[in-house]
């Protein structure tokens, strides 16, 4: 306990802000707590989705299952002098991994997470409320993996991943009712395949790491939009529809491009750097069609430029049972000045984590870890959406894991 | 520091976690706002949907800036409030008083759910006088230029300006009337909004050009020197001790939905109704399939003819009249009362013009700020761009434009006010925050 304690005084105490808006893990909890994603050595079952070639150098079996925590906070100045906060949007995603050890150079795997995330909500009377109330995006991964070891130093791997896209915005319609204006409820549901393939180089104290994963193009996300507050003779003359409508939207997400580097210092230190980038410059608005009624559509003009974050991880091995680890990540906003908007109001982001492994049994392994974003303020004054003012966010995530190794 | 110590800074910093950021520092710049006092007529006053009430007057646009003012040092901003409900309104078309207008669902001529403005009755009590006050906004409903200054006016006078004889500051029972101007001084402004000229132009524009031009009656349009003498003794009674305002102008005709609610070719006809249309109509009227110019009575003579592009249908007739009454045709033309032909089109565009420019005169004179209306009711025509939307000067649809056509909505005024807003940041180098449009609602649907 006494030690514990210790940790967390180390782990939390010197930080002075911890927080991310889509800063949701995508990996194991393990990475996470490195600065978000490690590419360059396998840790866990979790290696499946990070680099499906490094899974071959685990010695062990894994299955591993985590769930995750993000609570995004962002407040919005606007030029008019009033001040705006988003409503609470945790949310806790739970992700699982497993790799086999098929043969001594083929290991089978498997990961099922949640590998992207945008969550924010405002107040449905809210002055961004003609724009956006409500952006929660999600999008679900299940990737059967396989990776084979060429010789002791190198390895390659691949994962198909079927993904599944949620998405469940809400807006304001331009119409006024007695009960104020009408809201729309758009939820939408696509699917899209994409590739996650690997290399790994090992060279005695160094590890190096490839990963590429596919963009993932949903191009026919399908369901309903729903209204409330309609004014009964708008209707009735047929500029609103009375009941729910058909729904469509066509998002890209994309590619990413990881190139890792680890070093062992000693037997107990193990330092990581990544880099991701992420070809975000096919996306040129946060679209939702209506059908027949051009009026109840979502259309937010984003212009979304390639970004990159650049990750680093240390890891200490305190006892036999215990691994203390800790990161900081600078993450690019994509999206460009003018384009900020309260569906996405991302901006550059740097991100502080730390957690802890305890082994508490001979195969059983506890993970935990908080990490914190500081995202920057973001100033708009000739935003393309008309909506001035400055956007500042943070957001706390975290998450538990336990790996069972066999 | 042991475990519990640092649990609870963990928590503290989880709750410190919520972002924060800081309003700019507010000031005025070489203008003072400590007392604004704004006098004008009904744009000022906040008149809407055909009438003065309490949602229009908190929305008029001197109580929206007022209240950016109060950021930089302004003062409280007082006005003559009526009570909540349908309000107050003057019908000038058949000169009586109404309660404000709303929206209401019917089935057309066609068989068809569409949109119609119903009128709220008019309740006596909202004409009370409020007793012997002082206000900060003396922009009255209906006030022309030269009765700002007029014991005409007032309260001794029956006809007067019933806007004003609620709150005139004297009972009327002295022969001597107090003036909307004399009313206006009381206060010692510091700041002062000057925004006349409408109703010097326009009681005549509704009323299809029956009034004088050049006279001083209720429909007439006010004599050029009447108006300069006007705008002079407005100035000379509230400025002079170092004063800053604005001073706001007279939209334009064109961009006035109440006048083109109906566009003057809006009788369709198909093949067979242009045939047999042109069987009866006199030498020099010619219809066609499509679209044609409607039929109006000539002022005088009893002669008809088809009326131009240019001239004006008063929002009286509306399209139902058109597509299913047979107004418009040679057998209903539209009565001449209801029509500004091209004549009297241009008596008002030639004094709305001379109008707008003693006050950019009077503006510059005195070192004001400008907030040209004119050119902002014709920007409107293609719509103001704030917070995802817009707003244009379309009726109904447009949510920037009241179901009078003529005054605007609160987020029509909001609009205006954020304009001026911007003018008086120029002017004194001032830096109030503009005024958040979503918050002011537009025309409202049943």
């Amino acid at each position: 306990m006494l030690i514990i304690s210790r940790v967390l005084v180390f782990l939390i105490c010197p930080v002075t802000v911890f927080a991310g808006i889509n800063d949701n893990p995508f990996g194991g909890i393990k990475s996470s707590s490195m600065g978000g994603m490690v590419t360059s050595i396998a840790f866990d079952g979790s290696s499946s989705y990070s680099n499906p070639a490094t899974m071959t150098f685990l010695k062990k079996n894994y299955i591993d299952v985590g769930i995750n925590y993000s609570s995004p906070k962002s407040i919005f100045l606007m030029n008019t002098g009033n001040k705006y906060y988003n409503s609470k949007s945790n949310s806790l995603p739970i992700s699982l991994f497993g790799v086999y050890k098929f043969t001594d150079k083929v290991d089978l795997g498997l990961a099922i997470n949640n590998i992207f995330q945008n969550n924010i909500s405002w107040d449905e009377s809210w002055a961004g409320k003609y724009i956006c109330i409500s952006n929660k995006t999600d999008v679900q991964n299940f990737q059967p993996t396989i990776s084979y070891r060429v010789n002791k130093k190198f390895s390659i791997g691949g994962g198909l991943m079927f993904t599944m896209y949620h998405q469940q915005v809400a807006k304001a319609l331009n119409y006024e009712s007695v009960n104020g204006a009408p809201i729309v409820n758009y939820n939408l549901k696509g699917s899209a395949l994409g590739l996650n393939l690997g290399l790994n180089y090992n060279e005695k104290k160094w590890h190096l790491g490839l990963s590429v994963r596919t963009g993932l193009n949903y191009k026919n996300a399908k369901g309903d939009a729903t209204f409330k507050n309609v004014p009964s003779s708008l209707s009735a003359n047929g500029i609103l529809p009375s009941g729910s409508i058909e729904a469509t939207s066509s998002i890209k997400l994309p590619s990413v491009i990881s190139l890792g580097a680890a070093y062992e210092l000693d037997e107990n230190w193990l330092v990581t750097m990544d880099l991701n980038i992420y070809n975000w410059s096919n996306i040129d608005s946060l679209k939702i069609t209506t059908t027949n009624y051009e009026n109840c559509s979502f259309n937010v003009k984003q212009d979304l430029s390639s970004s990159y974050a650049i990750r680093f991880g240390a890891k200490y091995i305190q006892s036999k049972n215990l691994s203390i680890r800790g990161g900081f990540a600078f993450d690019l906003s994509p999206v460009l000045d003018t384009y900020v908007n309260p569906a996405f109001p991302d901006a550059n982001k740097f991100t502080y984590t730390g957690g802890l492994s305890y082994q508490f049994k001979k195969s059983l392994t506890a993970d935990v870890y908080v990490g914190y974003s500081d995202i920057k303020e973001r100033k708009e004054v000739k935003n393309v959406n008309n909506f001035n003012g400055t956007f500042k966010s943070n957001a706390l995530i975290g998450g538990i894991g336990l790996s069972y190794e066999f | 520091m042991n475990f519990k110590t640092c649990v609870v800074i963990f928590c503290l910093s989880i709750v410190a976690c919520k972002p924060n950021l800081d309003e700019p520092r507010y000031t005025s710049g070489s203008a003072s706002f400590m007392r604004f006092v704004a006098i004008g007529d009904d744009f000022g006053a906040g008149y809407t949907n055909g009438a003065l009430t309490l949602k229009g007057q908190l929305s008029a646009v001197p109580n929206l800036i007022a209240g950016k003012f109060q950021l930089a040092e302004g003062g409280i901003f007082t006005q003559a409030f009526m009570p909540e409900g349908s309000g107050a309104g003057v019908d000038i078309v058949n000169n009586i008083l109404t309660g404000s207008g709303y929206l209401s669902s019917y089935i057309n001529c066609q068989n068809k759910s569409s949109l119609m403005i119903l009128k709220n009755s008019f309740d006596p009590s909202n004409q009370n006088w409020l007793g012997a006050k002082h206000y900060n906004n003396y922009c009255l409903p209906s006030l022309k230029s030269f009765q700002c200054y007029s014991q005409f006016t007032g309260k001794s006078y029956p006809v007067g300006n019933l806007f004003y004889h609620r709150m005139a500051s004297d009972t009327g029972s002295s022969g001597l009337s107090s003036t909307v101007l004399g009313d206006a001084q009381f206060l010692n402004a510091t700041f002062v909004m000057v925004w006349i000229g409408s109703s010097d132009v326009y009681n005549y524009a509704f009323s299809g050009g029956v009034g004088e031009v050049g006279g001083l009656t209720t429909n007439d349009i006010t004599p050029v020197d009447t108006f300069q003498n006007a705008i002079n003794y407005i100035f000379s009674g509230l400025t002079g001790a170092g004063q800053s305002g604005i001073v706001a102008n007279i939209p334009g005709i064109e961009d006035i939905p109440y006048f083109n609610a109906l566009p003057y070719n809006a009788l369709k006809l198909t093949s067979q109704q242009a045939t047999a249309l042109n069987a009866t109509s006199p030498a020099g009227i010619n219809f066609i399939e499509g679209e044609n110019a409607l039929v109006i009575a000539v002022e005088t003579g009893g002669l008809i003819r088809q009326i131009k592009k240019g001239e004006y249908i008063l929002n009286i007739i509306n399209a139902d009249s058109v597509i299913c009454g047979g107004w418009g045709t040679p057998q209903k033309p539209i009565p001449a009362n209801y029509v500004l032909d091209s004549v009297e089109v241009s008596k008002i565009t030639s004094r709305i013009s001379i109008f707008n420019s003693n006050l950019k005169t009077a503006a510059n004179d005195n070192g004001f700020a400008f907030f040209d209306f004119n050119r902002f009711m014709a920007n409107l025509k293609s719509g103001y761009s704030f917070s995802g939307i817009s707003a244009t000067s379309n009726m109904f649809y447009g949510g920037a434009v009241s179901l009078d056509g003529f005054h605007l909505t609160p987020r029509g005024y909001a609009l205006a006010a954020n304009e001026c807003v911007k003018a008086i940041n120029l002017k004194y180098k001032s830096n109030l925050p503009l005024i958040n449009i979503v918050e002011y609602s537009g025309v409202v649907f049943p």
